[in-house]
């Protein structure tokens, strides 16, 4: 058989093992298994024809009782567990939801899940205290060592199996830690017949090796016996060890141990059910209870010493670091699944011995039983944990303390002098036995206690054992259990309570972080998290800032700010007017109707009526009565002088700037203007508009005033719209073709006259102004004659134009026209025809107006004189 | 029917919603007053498409760069001023305005001075210019009429001279050179104001009575 090599140690090593029997540095790469990972499943089974013939009878056995239990299990329902009023009772059972998902520390600590999942967690339970007591019992008639083996002698020999999935889903692995030994009812009585010289032999021969045995040693003292199904039940109590806080296993690994082998060194052996005892005296060193007697000082520090020394005896080298927060502590739980098949078996008396829970778990755990064990292990260390362990049981309340050990490991590791006080301590239990247990673990690993002394001091009750096996875990308790042997050793024989003021403040872990208040409903003033001392107990022991200090009804609240807007007299007065504006203008006003309305519109309808009556009475007699005169204003005698001296026949440009509604009075200025011109020049008249509706006008005027009567022979032309307004003017007056491409002249001085007819003065001055500016740089412009026929309400605005001589000559208003056609003989022009009504009109409206005038005069003298009576 | 009898029926009937306004506003009067805005535009946007742009656009010769230029620019610019419809793109027309704007004001602008301020200012102080009278009445007819045009001018002036100082009773109160200045100056405003209300009553009455003989002649 080839020899392996350790990476680590430089020792060799069996080729069938994967770690070092020395330092359990992993010898194969694949042989690491990581925290998260899946352990791969092996198959050893096949090693069992190699296993002693009553080895075999008592697997056999054990398979037997493990599938008649497996069927009566199957048929009973699984009993619902009262889980203490703690606050990690609902996480446990949170956790033991198949729905639920497995954390990643859960995940990890993979081997006992399957046992956990296939036993109930009452039976279990039930089965320790039985299994407990019946040692109690048979402890004063029967050898220790061969209680013990009969014990084993019932749990299954067959290899166990891992199933990764299977064992992840059950978190309540910690509960069924206990449920590995055989079931209550099996009587032991007839295993204790069996042959067990071979483990005597083994005991005598761990006591006489005087160091630890070497692997090559070991190896060629048992040569055909070696097979690995030991090996994996050696890696459950490793795996045990881990789990109770010892970062490297206690015993180096042994191949001869795994069979009743005579040459098997004790320490694997001895070791490993101390450490198991340890970890149990961990869980259960929460509540002390008196010891029977008080153990020095000083044997308290030398049974920590032994203890540490467990996990140092056969390793040549130097521990690992063990720090509470190392996370190679998780390496060795993720670990343990692999190596519960492949490492070697280390005797798992401790439980195997206390619990009889013959279900799968069993089977997984029961070849320890047939690991040796050290002598003095075996016969002294076994005994009197059995015995202890089911006379005192120690396990405090669940819901009272049931979870302040977990928080203590902490607390003791920084406090050994409490130690030494602690009433639990176990060194009673070995120094009471007059054992060393100060020998030195790397040359006497066999004397060193086997189990744990708190099981003997601190023997868990029911209730204990349930508060302990069913609590669910979590990652952040479980880091505290990295630590060394020696520590974990030291912190679960003192009291969390004695040595809460020393805990260290831990990470909080995400559950209880969501837990936590708000912290913006907190007190601001409060003390924050980092100055709160951590819990001292309860399932919070350990952490602080976790619950405020003050409570959360008494947080300072927002300052209340006050909704009063603080003003002024003067904004309020502001405010005041301003709201009183609003008002004002959304409240509806009575609309106060005018009494005189009525009499208003009698007034305007009576007025109407005798002007339409009137002017209609004139109008439809045709009345040409009245007389016109013959003098001529003075514009308008130029404008007639103006005329006359036209040449004939010369263009004239008649400009028709006036809107359709004066068109009437317009076309009687134009008419008698344009008549008398077309009658004694005939000009060609060339009509031109700045207003768009001009060329339309110019056509109704020549209609109107009958210019274009064939009998007069008038020539004109429509030149139409001029844009631009001033502009418009004065480009027409710059150049003709250019403005208005229709005009037939090229400048703007071959018009012999020039005649605006303007209802308003803006459009004749717009013409005024142009012209004269342009007769300003131009002498062509001076002889021009500019005639302007205004209405009567532009032309008293145009006057001083024609008073400065701008304008030529000027009519103005039906007065005007009337008298221009009466002095130039125009008959019948239109002017004379509206003049008896346009008299009239005037004289009633001069009427009216003194009579109103008067009217309005007396009814203002009244009251006046009523009030002077 | 002939055009001209349905022209002078339908000049009857709006002439009758035009009058219906001495009763009251009502409908008739609106449709007619809508009736008539509307045929003005549509007929100015007629005549300026086809007495402006239309004639315009045919002088342009195409072979002629120069007249090419000419009738591009202007209609680019009255396209740009359509820009001015939405507000957004308003700013197109902008420049187009301002050319508008800047010819027109500079146009009137010259106009009035040379036109209105100089020629008057002139006619002002020739109106006491016994030289230009054919004869001595004329003379003093002129010298009377620049007087009273002076003064009316002078105190029509003072008149809208609205200074004044705080009487020790806190009352404004103009000066009292001013006073009597603004009250002749008010006398002329009267007469003024006199004289166009008589113009417009005179140009309403013509177009009462051009109406009214409408009516007379159309039911004859």
């Amino acid at each position: 058989m080839a020899d392996i090599r350790c990476p680590s140690c430089g020792k060799n090593n069996p080729d069938f093992l994967d770690h070092c029997q020395f330092c359990q540095s992993p010898l194969k790469p694949e042989s690491i298994l990581r925290a998260g990972e899946t352990p791969t499943k092996k198959h050893t089974g096949e090693l069992e024809p190699v296993l002693p013939e009553w080895l075999r009878d008592l697997r056999q056995q054990a398979r037997q009782s493990a599938e008649e239990e497996a069927v009566q299990q199957a048929a009973r329902p699984k009993e619902q567990k009262d889980e203490p009023p703690d606050l990690l009772a609902g996480l446990a059972s949170q956790a033991g939801a198949e729905d639920d998902e497995i954390p990643d520390w859960l995940a990890s600590i993979g081997p006992t899940a399957k046992a956990a999942s296939e036993t109930p967690v009452e039976e279990n339970r039930q089965s320790l205290m039985e299994d407990s007591e019946d040692q109690s019992e048979e402890q004063e008639e029967k050898d220790e060592l061969s209680a013990w083996l009969s014990e084993a002698s019932q749990e299954p020999s067959e290899p166990f199996t891992l199933e990764p999935g299977v064992f992840q889903d059950d978190p309540d692995w910690m509960s069924n830690l206990g449920s590995t030994t055989g079931s209550p009812g099996e009587p032991s009585a007839p295993k204790e017949e069996e042959d067990l010289s071979w483990l005597h032999n083994l005991e005598a021969s761990a006591k006489q090796s005087a160091e630890p045995a070497e692997p090559g040693r070991d190896t060629s003292r048992t040569p055909g016996s070696a097979s690995t199904q030991p090996f994996s039940e050696e890696q459950d109590l490793g795996w045990l060890n881990n789990l109770g806080g010892l970062s490297e296993p206690a015993a180096p690994f042994d191949p001869s141990g795994r069979v009743p082998a005579q040459d098997q060194p004790a320490p694997a052996e001895s070791s490993a059910p101390q450490d198991d005892l340890s970890w149990l005296e961990n869980l259960g060193g929460t509540e002390p209870l008196q010891p029977p007697q008080s153990p020095p000082p000083a044997e308290d520090l030398s049974w920590l010493n032994n203890l540490a020394g467990t996990s140092k005896l056969s390793q040549p080298q130097p521990e690992k670091s063990s720090s509470p927060e190392d996370p190679g502590w998780l390496n060795t739980l993720g670990r343990t699944p692999e190596s519960l098949q492949d490492e070697p078996a280390q005797p798992l008396s401790d439980t195997e011995s206390m619990f009889d829970a013959p279900d799968s778990s069993s089977e997984i755990f029961s070849p320890r039983r047939t690991a040796p064990l050290g002598e003095e292990a075996l016969d002294e260390s076994l005994p009197d944990w059995l015995k202890s362990a089911t006379e005192k049981p120690s396990m405090p309340p669940l819901g009272a303390e049931g979870l302040d050990w977990l928080a203590s490991h902490d607390l003791d590791r920084d406090q050994p002098s409490l130690t030494q006080e602690s009433p639990t301590s176990p060194p009673q239990d070995i120094s009471g036995e007059g054992e060393p247990a100060t020998s030195p673990p790397s040359d006497q690993p066999q004397e060193i206690p086997v189990f744990v002394p708190p099981s003997e001091t601190t023997p868990a009750s029911d209730q204990d054992v349930d508060s302990l096996f069913s609590m669910d875990m979590p990652d952040w308790l479980s880091s505290p259990e990295a630590g060394t042997g020696e520590d974990s050793t030291r912190e679960a024989e003192t009291p969390p309570v004695e040595s809460g003021d020393s805990l260290a403040p831990v990470e909080l872990p995400s559950w209880v972080q969501a837990m936590r208040p708000v912290e913006a409903v907190l007190s601001e003033t409060g003390p924050g998290a980092a100055e709160q001392a951590p819990e001292k107990e309860g399932p919070l022991a350990g952490l602080g800032g976790v619950i405020p200090l003050l409570p959360i009804g008494s947080t300072r609240r927002p300052k209340a700010l006050s909704l009063t807007l603080q003003t002024t007299d003067e904004q309020r007065t502001g405010a005041a007017i301003l709201e009183e504006i609003l008002t004002s203008e959304t409240s509806p006003r009575p609309l106060v109707a005018p009494a005189s309305v009525s009499s208003q519109n009698i007034l305007r309808w009576t007025l109407a009526g005798v002007v339409l009556l009137v002017l209609g009475l004139m109008i439809g007699l045709r009345s040409q009565r009245m007389p016109v005169s013959s003098a001529l204003p003075v514009e308008a005698g130029a404008a007639s002088n103006a005329i006359a001296n036209i040449a004939e026949g010369a263009p004239v440009l008649v400009i028709v700037d006036y809107e359709p509604a004066r068109a009437a009075e317009m076309e009687v200025l134009g008419g008698a203007l344009l008549n008398t011109m077309v009658s004694s020049r005939r000009p060609t008249l060339s009509f031109l508009s700045t207003s768009p509706n001009g060329p339309a006008l110019a056509e109704r005027l020549m209609v109107n005033t009958q210019l274009n009567n064939g009998s007069q022979g008038v020539q004109y032309s429509n030149l139409g719209y001029l844009p631009g307004g001033s502009a418009g003017v004065l480009a027409f007056i710059e150049s003709p073709q250019t403005a208005v491409p229709a005009a037939r002249i090229e400048s703007f001085s071959q018009y012999a006259a020039v005649i605006v007819l303007t209802d308003h003065a803006e459009s004749g001055r717009a013409w005024v102004e142009q012209l004269e500016a342009r007769r300003q740089t131009d002498l062509a412009f001076a002889n021009q004659p500019m005639l302007v026929a205004a209405s009567a309400q532009a032309g008293p605005l145009l006057q001083p134009y024609v008073s400065s001589r701008q304008v030529t000559g000027m009519i103005s208003g039906l007065p005007d026209a009337a008298r221009y056609e009466a002095v130039n003989n125009i008959s019948p022009g239109i002017a004379r025809s509206y003049w008896d009504a346009f008299g009239v009109g005037l004289l009633l409206a001069i009427v009216l107006i003194v009579f109103g005038s008067l009217w309005s005069l007396l009814m203002s003298i009244r009251p006046r004189r009523a009030g002077t009576e | 029917m002939s055009p001209d009898i349905l022209a002078a029926i339908f000049g009857l009937i709006f002439t009758l919603m035009v009058f219906s306004y001495l009763l009251r506003d009502n409908p008739l009067f609106r449709i007619a007053v809508y009736l008539f805005v509307g045929v003005s535009s549509g007929y100015a946007a007629t005549v300026i498409v086809y007495s402006v742009l239309i004639p315009r656009l045919r002088l342009v010769q195409a072979d002629d760069l120069n007249q090419l230029v000419v009738a591009i620019v202007p209609v680019l610019l009255g396209v740009s001023l359509l820009a001015k419809l939405s507000p957004r793109i308003s700013w197109i027309g902008n420049f187009a305005m301002a050319l508008l704007v800047g010819v027109g004001a500079a146009s009137a602008l010259g106009g009035a001075v040379l036109g209105t301020l100089i020629p008057q200012a002139q006619a002002a102080i020739d109106a006491f210019d016994f030289r230009a009278a054919p004869s001595a009445s004329d003379a003093i007819f002129g010298l009377v009429s620049g007087v009273v045009m002076l003064a009316g001018t002078v105190f029509t002036l003072g008149y809208f001279h609205f200074s004044a100082e705080r009487a020790p009773d806190g009352s404004a109160r103009r000066n009292r050179v001013f006073e009597p200045i603004a009250w002749v100056g008010n006398i002329f405003i009267a007469i003024t104001f006199g004289v166009l209300f008589a113009g417009v009553y005179m140009a309403a009455l013509t177009a009462m009575i051009e109406r009214l003989g409408f009516l007379i002649n159309f039911l004859r």
